[in-house]
């Protein structure tokens, strides 16, 4: 029975760790979120910043810093007003 | 004549039997502008870090490259080697590795960046490993490392590239700052040495909708070479090549001022040999004017057979066989490879003018192996994704050779032709093949977006999987993809209108539990419709209908617009969707 249970544990702990890692990442460019209503449900209810950010390591595997999504955010929204 | 091009090896058509006469036939039928002029293959050149090695191999490395055909290296000047800390430019390294490429004849383009690990702002809170492939917090420290570096190597150097593929990798920074690094970079260089020319590095792979952004853009000026990237992962052959004629044939082209050449800066880390042969042979065909590669793929076999080669055309366009005519001299030799494994009779790619020098026909870089084989007693040609070059073809028939267009390359598409169709669609009802011209179940295997299909109420759907388990969500699989069928529409360089309708069951869970977006390719890159919500009750499917006005459909990323649930508390269940094309806009009074 401890067996079965340490085999089931191995199997979450695995199967935890190939969920939570990036499919097929791809080097991309950064989404345009500009134009995104902060803390709704289509930024996941995370402000601006932290959606760009958990959406580029969805789909690249980098992370960006909070300070770094920040900027890129203002620069799209001065793009956005062009 | 596209029906030349249309032609496939798979099933031999009654052209065949007029292939005598075809060439004098096509030469008196075409236009003079659709044969395409000999042309000069582009340049290979090699990209390496001659200055991070010791002097012995940098020397032998060196020796290696020329001895193989090269013509030129891509070498990146890193900022962190030439200026450690905030004071003097170090640069005997560097000094080192130009001076060794020029010795050997070797012409040399130097990459800007990546960037001074000391020069970005530590609010940025940069990880320490990653902040090379950030920017500098001040653009008077970029223009002190320009204009250094320029004035340096000033009539040894011409080329400067700025950073390497800026994508979200290499480049933590939004699209308009890479542009602005590329303006400031080609005003300090170009103040120091007016012969100075600025290559600008795309972010993506044979992005038609980037370079179709930058032609229009204050930055073109700037621009003096465009530089490219190709890539492993494109569906097949198709997908480059029409990346190639809408670039090649429609928007570099189109571009104001003097026509600005196109390199090839490289490529994935993990391309196959056949997969650089087969890229570079488009280049060839679509009038790169320099191919680099990594100089560990870099070999004389690579190389030796196709110097001093020209170009002459397209023979034919997949999908089971590719074929381009070269011209040396009197001689002529036709490269072709399959996505595919066939066997060919030679006389179905053109008549054999000499069969002795057919068998000498070999398959393409370092593999001395023969492509003849025999075919029901016959000579026959096996020839696979490792292209060949082809000898004893009569050269009369590089008179049907000519350069392939958007719609030639469209024609060869397998499947069935949806061109003509008022819209695509992907119904789920429909048991076999439910989608028609817009496709989901080839890209299931991008991030986030493992959706399956199951029954719900009734009928089947594609179920996305939210994990609403906290520490799960970032697993779940929100996203449910869609590629526009590129005969329908593709459009990376004017954008269109289109309406997407997706019919998706409601919500159980209660009002405002559900919904969605749509993300898209735009002009501007990938962006979003305003959010849906679907609101109970379940079990009964209701349509929702967005309109794009700006849909770049290219594929720019594998895709062209995925259904974004990501904020649902519950599974969207997508029964149907369906995309239209609209008329354009009025114009704004």
């Amino acid at each position: 029975m401890a067996k079965l249970a340490l085999c089931m544990l191995l199997l979450v702990c695995v199967g935890g760790l190939i969920a939570v890692t990036p499919r097929s990442a791809a080097a991309q460019e950064y989404k345009m979120v500009a134009g995104l209503q902060p803390w709704s449900a289509e930024t996941n209810f995370m402000s601006l910043p932290g959606y760009l950010r958990w959406m580029t390591w969805r789909d690249t595997g980098v992370w960006l810093s909070m300070p770094e999504a920040d900027r890129i955010v203002r620069e799209q929204a001065e793009q956005a007003r062009k | 004549m596209p029906v030349r091009f249309a032609a496939s090896f798979a099933k031999p058509s009654p052209w065949a039997r007029l292939r005598a006469v075809l060439p004098a036939l096509l030469a008196a039928l075409l236009p003079c502008s659709a044969v395409a002029a000999a042309a000069s293959l582009p340049e290979v050149g090699a990209y390496v870090d001659l200055a991070a090695m010791a002097p012995p191999a940098m020397a032998a490395e060196v020796d290696r490259l020329a001895d193989a055909g090269v013509a030129s290296v891509r070498l990146p000047l890193d900022w962190n080697r030439v200026q450690p800390g905030p004071g003097p430019f170090l640069w005997q390294r560097d000094d080192a590795a130009v001076d060794a490429a020029r010795a050997r004849g070797l012409d040399v383009v130097l990459v800007l960046g990546p960037c001074a690990e000391w020069a970005v702002d530590p609010a940025w809170q940069v990880p320490a490993d990653k902040r090379a492939n950030s920017l500098p917090k001040s653009p008077d420290l970029w223009e002190g490392y320009v204009r250094a570096a320029v004035s340096h190597f000033r009539g040894r150097v011409t080329y400067w590239q700025v950073r390497e593929q800026p994508n979200a990798e290499n480049f933590r920074g939004a699209r308009s700052e890479y542009t602005k690094l590329l303006r400031a970079a080609a005003r300090a260089a170009r103040a120091v040495d007016p012969a100075a020319v600025v290559v600008a590095a795309e972010a993506g792979s044979l992005d038609v909708g980037a370079a179709q952004l930058m032609a229009r853009s204050p930055e073109w000026d700037d621009v003096g070479v465009v530089g490219l990237y190709v890539r492993p992962g494109w569906p097949n052959t198709s997908a480059s090549a029409l990346r190639w004629a809408v670039l090649a044939g429609e928007v570099l082209p189109s571009a104001p001022g003097a026509p600005r050449p196109a390199w090839v800066l490289g490529g994935g880390a993990d391309m196959s040999a056949d997969l650089w042969l087969q890229q570079y042979l488009l280049a060839c065909a679509f009038g790169a004017a320099r191919f680099y590669l990594p100089a560990s793929v870099v070999s004389r076999d690579w190389l030796a057979p196709l110097a001093g080669l020209q170009y002459s055309g397209f023979l034919h366009l997949g999908p089971d066989l590719w074929a381009l005519w070269f011209r040396d001299g009197s001689r002529s030799l036709v490269a072709a490879w399959s996505e595919r494994e066939v066997v060919v009779a030679p006389g179905d790619i053109a008549p054999v003018s000499d069969p002795d020098a057919l068998l000498r026909t070999a398959v393409l870089g370092g593999a001395p192996a023969s492509a003849v084989t025999t075919r029901e007693g016959a000579i026959a040609l096996r020839i696979g994704p490792r292209p060949v070059l082809i000898a004893g073809l009569d050269p009369a028939a590089s008179a049907s050779a000519r350069q392939p267009t958007r719609a030639d390359v469209l024609a060869v598409r397998p499947g069935p032709d949806v061109s003509k169709a008022p819209s695509v669609y992907a119904d789920y009802r429909i048991a076999g093949d439910p989608e028609v011209g817009l496709y989901n179940r080839p890209l299931r295997t991008l991030p986030g977006g493992a959706v399956t299909e199951e029954e719900a109420s009734g009928r089947r759907c594609l179920r996305t999987h939210m994990r609403p388990t906290r520490g799960a969500q970032d697993a779940d699989d929100p996203w449910v993809y869609f590629d526009v069928d590129d005969r329908w529409l593709y459009a990376p360089a004017t954008p269109a209108r289109v309406a997407v309708t997706v019919e998706c069951d409601g919500a159980f869970l209660g009002a405002e539990k559900l919904g969605f977006n749509i993300m898209y390719d735009s002009s501007t890159g990938y962006r979003f419709t305003k959010w849906q919500w679907v609101d109970p009750p379940a079990g009964q499917f209701r349509r929702f209908r967005v309109e794009l006005d700006d849909a770049v459909f290219s594929g720019r990323d594998g895709y062209d617009f995925r259904i974004n649930a990501k904020g649902s508390k519950q599974d969207l269940w997508v029964a149907a969707v369906t995309v239209e094309k609209l008329p354009p806009a009025p114009p704004p009074r």
